[in-house]
């Protein structure tokens, strides 16, 4: 028997209670037991976006302010279909189609080095009018392999083999991405495995090890010259702030300015100078907190920290309540990815983090980015409202 | 379960590990968006928020009949954002096309690194809709205004001119920028990042204030007139250049100054500067035997001589080391005072000069305003050169006595003259009638009246001495048909660079007419003509103006001619 449900059923209740409780618990559909919370939160966050990227670039094509706003919602619902579609079955029987998934975002991986490059990196795969991002799906891919992996595990968490399989479950993705290069979407995956091994309960001097190698390797890749000019670039503007000179360091300086001059309540809606008169750099992608700082100010910027802090919440909750370790680790897997990303990229518009290029979840422009976060709450949703059935 | 205590105190480690990452987020808002919001806030605005100068409309330029001779009109200039043109050669190919410019200097422009680039100045508001026509991106219009002389030439040296700026940089544009300029306006206007104006958010803080119009004492006819006779004398004569003005002797007022050759200044870049200076005012010569006017003012004035005072003229005279001779033999040995005069004989001004005493001439110089400016209202003017009296030798009293040895300049003689014809006064000469306001309010200007340097009567005997030259002296060429007039010929030698006297002469013919009832004065200066006297050159080209002045000023003719060009005496 799973051992959260033991602590469900708990001894101070009556026998014939419990019978009870069991009975009703386990007895018609799990769409019953659905987080409405986490729907809601979730609701309100891509809302928000939504709203914020109209407000970003009604200008940025004219006659047709609504360009990127359209685009965003035909991606909300493709968004819709994955979601629906990873509830709709029981997570459980993802263990076996994980695998063959994993396998096929590698031979993707590979191939998108092969294609055409967009702005000199190799990320997409156009589709027509949509252009695939594999590396973004990666992402709740690597959670799967991984949460696979741990509940499966018949060796000690602290083992060594518990520490160099998942290891050797991210390394090829990472490597792939990062050639691309995407450096962002490479941290977060790196982010992924750290925070998993971590709440498994690997050897602590392992995981130290790990950070400390992944330190060196950003350190020699800097003393080798392996990063692309911009990439250093946004390093250092991020070490030397203040200095303008450089493209990274005024997209810098225009964020933290936009912020700044946002003030307590912000200029309004659709009223940030920074934002419409092109002074802050991707102010419907990257730097979309900026533009949320300026036109809503410390209220709007709390109002949207507060909201991410009730998904994480609600993501921790369904963690906790998964009906079996597998289901657990994937939903931490998940908050492990959204913390990070959120995070990194409202540290790096306020200028406390470097600029590495992650999009803000579920706000920020960004169709397959969208999407495969739906995708992800759709699964945490999955693992919450089955979090009783026996199947 | 130690496996399951173990992993809640690593999601607590977790948590708090984020607390503090949330926190520290949290901080940085509340720096960024509290502590140091204003600045943060100034940023902003300055980066988007520039002051920009309004134009003012540059006054007019009138002369004293209201005809236009300096106006500014619309223009516009084009510039361009390199960066921001997506195909340099295409649209350097669509500019030169309206432009007429040579394509390929337009396409380096379009190259050139850089936010901004002029590609032509100020062009007419029709070339400037084609332009904007033609729509390509990153090219912009700038609205400017340009200075247009309808006059071409007219008053030349004069006018002056202004720069890209709309700056006056020569001449009255320059005397009287403050007044024509206006004051510019400020208006804050609101740039994208890429600095391109936002349409619609100019917020005017200071209106401009238009210039004013200035109205001249220049008179566009008598202008003309004397213009062509210059030009027409300095060809005849082989004269390098020439000069000249004509001034109402009563009030200063100038009603024409010139400079032969002229240019037009529509085209001012494109001539030598040199020929771009207003000589009458700016140069000052040596003016030879005219002086005598000066010489003949003083002795009058301290009755040393009347005009009948007989004088013994010998061939030459010495003093100290020089000897003195006239250039040309005179008619008999004993001349009156008028005599000597007319016939400009050096020896007896030397004498009546020597009667009248070094302390007495060099007053009379000062009087006259010789070495100070005159005080016109026109930038750069030259005060000539006069020795102090403690410098002055053995020689300096014979040699200033017959315009030497000092130099003096083209309007100082039109003053000098200008005090014989009115009685006696120094007028202060001037170009500025007055100031009409954008409103059209208007405000006359009046200098200070000239101080008194002889009586009327020594002017009258002045008057009649002058009159004698034309008569029958050294400028009865001078003499018109229909008004009797009066003056002085003078034939300076040009002093050389290197020490001494070259054979170069300045000839000049100044006078005043009509005698009997003074209106005008005019000089006329003629550098290094081929026939040296300036009775013979300079005099006709006064006739000539002085006559066409006259006439248009509508002025009575001479009812009693003493002294004619035809010998036709009007009954």
């Amino acid at each position: 028997m799973p051992e959260r449900l033991g602590r469900v059923l708990a001894p101070k209740v009556t026998e014939r209670r419990q019978t009870d409780e069991v009975a009703r618990r386990l007895s018609g559909l799990p769409t019953r037991h659905i987080d409405w919370t986490l729907l809601a939160i979730t609701v309100f966050l891509i809302g928000f976006g939504m709203l914020m990227q109209y407000s970003a670039t009604r200008h940025d094509t004219p006659g047709n302010p609504t360009y990127y706003v359209l685009r965003t919602s035909i991606s909300l619902f493709i968004g819709l279909i994955f979601m629906g579609l990873m509830l709709s079955f029981d997570y459980r029987r993802l263990k076996v189609a994980t695998p063959f998934v994993y396998g096929a975002f590698l031979v993707l991986l590979v191939i998108v080095l092969f294609l055409e490059r967009v702005m000199g990196s190799a990320r997409w795969i156009s589709l027509g009018p949509i252009d695939f991002q594999p590396s973004e799906y990666c992402k709740l891919v690597l959670v799967l392999a991984l949460a696979n992996f741990f509940s499966d595990n018949k060796a000690e968490p602290d083992s060594l083999r518990s520490f160099i399989i998942p290891l050797a479950w991210a390394a090829p993705y990472m490597l792939l991405v990062f050639l691309q290069p995407d450096l962002g979407t490479t941290l977060v995956l790196g982010a992924i495995l750290l925070g998993m091994l971590f709440l498994v309960g690997c050897r602590m001097r392992y995981w130290i090890g790990l950070v400390a190698a992944g330190t060196l390797t950003f350190t020699m890749g800097f003393v080798f010259n392996i990063f692309k000019p911009y990439q250093m670039e946004r390093f250092t503007a991020f070490i030397r702030q203040g200095s303008n000179i450089q493209e990274a360091g005024y997209h810098l300086l225009q964020s933290k300015i936009a912020i700044g001059s946002g003030q307590l309540v912000g200029k309004g809606l659709m009223q940030g100078s920074q934002t419409n008169l092109n002074f802050l750099p991707a102010h419907h992608t990257d730097f979309i907190f900026a533009v949320i700082g300026e036109e809503l100010g410390l209220i709007g910027a709390l109002i949207l920290i507060g909201a991410f802090c009730l998904l994480l919440w609600r993501g921790v909750r369904i963690a906790n309540n998964a009906r079996d370790f597998y289901g657990s680790m994937i939903a931490f897997g998940i908050v492990t990815m959204f913390v990070f990303q959120v995070v990194v990229n409202i540290g790096m518009t306020l200028g406390i983090l470097p600029i590495t290029g992650i999009p803000l979840p579920l706000i920020s422009y960004g169709g397959n980015s969208l999407i495969v976060n739906m995708a992800a709450i759709g699964l945490l949703t999955n693992i919450h409202m089955r979090r009783f059935s026996q199947i | 379960m130690s496996k399951r205590r173990n992993r809640d105190a690593r999601i607590n480690l977790a948590a708090l590990v984020l607390l503090v990452g949330l926190g520290l987020i949290a901080w940085r808002l509340f720096d960024l968006q509290v502590v140091k919001a204003d600045r943060f806030k100034g940023i902003a605005e300055e980066q988007r928020y520039q002051l920009t100068d309004l134009n003012p409309r540059r006054g007019c330029i009138l002369d004293r009949d209201g005809e236009v001779l300096a106006i500014s009109k619309e223009a516009y200039s084009i510039y361009a954002t390199p960066y921001l043109v997506e195909d340099a050669q295409m649209a350097a190919a669509e500019l030169s096309m309206v432009l007429q410019g040579p394509r390929q200097e337009l396409e380096e422009k379009l190259n050139s690194p850089g936010g901004f680039v002029y590609l032509e100045r100020k062009v007419s508001p029709e070339t400037a809709e084609e332009i904007e026509d033609l729509g390509i991106p990153g090219i912009g219009l700038e609205k400017d205004s340009k200075r247009y002389y309808p006059q071409g030439s007219l008053a030349a040296q004069v006018i002056g001119y202004v720069g890209m700026d709309n700056v006056g940089l020569s001449g009255l544009e320059l005397q009287y920028d403050p007044v024509l300029a206006g004051e510019a306006g400020e208006a804050g206007v609101e740039y994208d990042a890429r600095g391109e104006p936002i349409p619609g958010v100019t917020n005017v803080i200071k209106p401009p204030v238009d210039g004013r119009d200035i109205q001249l004492t220049l008179d566009s006819e008598i202008q003309f007139k004397l213009q062509e006779q210059l030009k027409a004398t300095v060809e005849e004569s082989g004269a390098m250049s020439g000069s000249g003005l004509v001034m109402d002797c009563h009030t200063g007022e100038i009603l024409a100054m010139a400079v032969a050759p002229d240019f037009d200044i529509n085209l001012f870049d494109q001539v030598p500067p040199e020929i771009t200076r207003n000589q009458p005012v700016t140069d000052a010569y040596e003016p030879g035997s005219v002086l005598k006017i000066l010489t003949a003012m003083a002795s009058l004035q301290e009755q040393v001589v009347t005009p009948g005072t007989v004088i013994n003229v010998p061939r030459a005279l010495q003093i100290a080391d020089y000897e003195f001779t006239d250039d040309h033999p005179m008619p008999k040995s004993d001349l009156t005072f008028a005599e000597v005069i007319a016939h400009s004989s050096n020896i007896g001004t030397i004498k009546t000069a020597q009667a009248l005493g070094k302390e007495a001439l060099s007053a009379y110089i000062a009087a006259c305003g010789l070495g100070e400016i005159t005080g016109v209202d026109f930038p750069g003017e030259n005060p000539g050169l006069v020795l102090g009296l403690d410098k002055w030798s053995l020689t300096s009293l014979p040699t200033i006595a017959i315009g030497q040895g000092i130099s003096v300049s083209t309007l100082q003689l039109g003053v000098l003259t200008a005090a014989a014809a009115n009685g006696g006064t120094k007028v202060r000469p001037h170009f500025l009638m007055r100031e009409i306001d954008p409103a059209g309010g208007m405000e006359s200007y009046e200098p200070a009246g000239g101080e008194r340097i002889i009586s009327e009567n020594g002017a009258a005997s002045l008057r009649y001495i002058l009159e004698e030259v034309v008569r029958m002296g050294t400028g009865t060429r001078a003499a018109m048909t229909l008004y009797n007039c009066a003056g002085k010929t003078g034939t300076a030698m040009k002093p050389d660079p290197s020490g001494g006297y070259r054979e170069a002469y300045i000839a000049t013919f100044a006078g005043l007419a009509p005698s009997e009832d003074p209106r005008l004065v005019a000089v006329i200066t003629l550098d290094e003509p081929d026939t040296m006297y300036g009775g013979l050159v300079a005099a006709p080209c006064f006739s000539r103006v002085m006559e066409f002045s006259l006439q248009h000023l509508q002025v009575v003719p001479s009812l009693e001619k003493v002294n004619t060009k035809d010998k036709v005496v009007v009954e």
